[in-house]
């Protein structure tokens, strides 16, 4: 897929992200351009830490799928920050094959003041080598752009948990 | 439960603190523990024993004799057995052969026998019997509780369990162990509240039923969590609106997300309903508190929901020697910069009991 494409699908998933209980949105693209999946953060909502915006994004692409394969070969996820290991995960055992994604973690640290664990996303497709047919991995597609959204949004629920 | 004591819960922590915690026991059994890292150093007899003081001055004033700070636990003098000749540890050395004196100490010249070159052990015992093992060896180093540890946050350090901790968690892990070997050796998760001591979720992984990869026990178990807080708080407030259409309005969305829980419950497997008793949902944020008992060690994503959870303990039966992140493969939960920690307890072979 082109950088345009990358670009055009990113910037749906950082708008995503401006509408999520914490500020991250996901798109799931299949391999013909088609949206399976438009999600945000419904972790205070829900009341349940799982559901980071690209959780909900690989169940909503599941269940979209005509035969209910649950097989995400061939698509590819946007995700308006990089995943959390436990989101990078769930991107292996679903069989994402490609991953573009804006603000990396290690941004939201030093820039955003959010409490992520600094796994990256490319240690854990590494260490899920035997399993992963993720193949690609784009990093820091409009990241500024997403970043901007988490200081806004962020900063001021960080405020309050104090 | 008489007998439930004899499970023994092994702590997974860190490489590193493991590997302490396993010297630190070895030696305090009389054991051999692997040799200290040596480094070179410069001593020299003292020719009358009643110049002591003057020389362990001399040597706290002379820069050139200062220790370093992570020598700490390395004494000066050296009384040899049967009242043998003490022996001063002068300073640091870098060359076997040069045997100088110190600059700045020459004025003790005349006190002092030929200085010499020894090995000094630069590692920290991690216990008195270590410290009196190498004194007996090398040269005598003192124990110092605060310097023996890694600095380690609260949750990453050793955790006692007590008697009824060991009987508790003997109790459950036992229950998810029993649930999994009736479901076709499937992976089983429970949340418990520990303090009633009641099971909250109770469930399976159901990715094969369904095809949905994620459905892993650990997961379902959180979300079940998760979805019996929020359901048992909306109803609780839907009593508590005085005003009736707000109330109707509110009963109507506990309603729903009764519905979407009802959904929920068949795609995470949940077996029970029940109301239980001692567990406060509405005071309850997240899976603080709680403990999980897995059969099977969870793989990164689950044992990550896990920490996001905040759950305070998780126990599993069975290591997962591909997948396991919670000691197998990685260990997510001894990650220096995470905002919550949890113990992480393993019982390779919880026996079978009656009673
Ligand atoms: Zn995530
Ligand atoms: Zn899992």
């Amino acid at each position: 897929m082109g950088d345009e494409l990358d670009e055009k699908f990113m910037r749906e998933a950082i708008e995503l992200s401006k509408e999520g209980d914490w500020p991250y949105g996901s798109v799931i693209v299949d391999g013909n351009g088609k949206v399976l999946a438009r999600a945000f953060n419904t972790g205070v909502k829900d009341r349940d830490c799982t559901r980071h915006a690209e959780m909900n994004a690989i169940r909503i692409a599941q269940h979209a799928l005509p035969d209910d394969t649950a097989d995400l070969e061939g698509c590819t996820l946007y995700s308006s920050s990089e995943p959390c290991p436990m989101c990078a995960t769930a991107i292996v055992w679903s069989r994402v094959s490609r991953v573009v994604f804006g603000a990396t973690i290690k941004r939201l640290i030093s820039e955003a003041g959010q409490m992520q664990i600094s796994i990256s996303f490319e240690e854990v497709v590494k260490a899920a080598k035997p399993w992963t047919t993720c193949s690609e991995f784009r990093q820091g597609v409009l990241e500024d752009e997403a970043l901007e959204v988490v200081k806004e949004k962020a900063s001021p629920r960080l405020e309050e948990a104090k | 439960m008489p007998d439930a004591n004899d499970d023994d819960f092994r702590q997974v922590l860190s490489r590193e603190h493991e590997a302490l915690e396993k010297r630190r026991r070895r030696a305090a059994a009389g054991l051999e523990t692997a040799p200290p890292k040596l480094r070179l150093a410069l001593c020299a007899t003292l020719l009358d024993k009643r110049d002591t003081g003057i020389l362990l001055r001399a040597l706290r004033e002379t820069p050139s004799c200062a220790l370093p700070e992570d020598l700490a636990h390395l004494r000066r003098i050296f009384k040899t057995p049967n009242d043998g000749p003490v022996k001063l540890l002068l300073c640091c050395s870098e060359n076997p052969n040069d045997c100088t004196l110190p600059q700045g100490l020459e004025a003790m010249r005349d006190k002092l026998g030929d200085p010499e070159v020894i090995e000094i052990p630069e590692s920290t015992p991690v216990s008195y019997e270590e410290a009196r093992s190498w004194t007996m060896r090398y040269w005598p180093v003192n124990f110092i509780k605060s310097r023996a540890g890694l600095s380690l946050k609260p949750g990453l350090q050793v955790l006692d369990l007590t008697q009824s901790d060991r009987v508790q968690a003997g109790k459950y892990l036992r229950q998810v162990t029993a649930l999994s070997a009736s479901h076709q050796g499937k992976d089983a998760a429970l949340i418990v509240e520990p303090n009633a001591d009641v099971v909250v979720a109770k469930s399976l992984d159901t990715t094969t039923e369904e095809g949905h990869p994620l459905r892993h026990a650990a997961m379902n178990c959180i979300n079940s969590t998760c979805a019996r807080i929020l359901q048992t708080r909306l109803s609780k407030q839907a009593d508590a609106v005085p005003s009736p259409a707000s109330a109707a309005g509110s009963r109507k969305r506990a309603k729903l997300d009764e519905e979407k829980h009802d959904s929920l419950a068949k795609e995470t497997g949940d077996l029970e309903n029940d109301d239980f008793p001692g567990f406060d949902p509405v005071n309850t944020y997240l899976c603080t508190g709680l403990d999980a008992y897995l059969s099977m060690e969870p793989c990164p994503m689950c044992a990550m929901a896990l920490l996001h959870s905040r759950v305070r303990r998780v126990f599993y039966a069975s290591p997962n020697p591909r997948r396991g992140a919670l000691g197998s493969c990685a260990r997510i939960h001894c990650h220096e910069q995470l905002n919550h920690h949890f113990q992480v307890f393993t019982c390779a072979d919880p026996k079978p009991k009656e009673s």
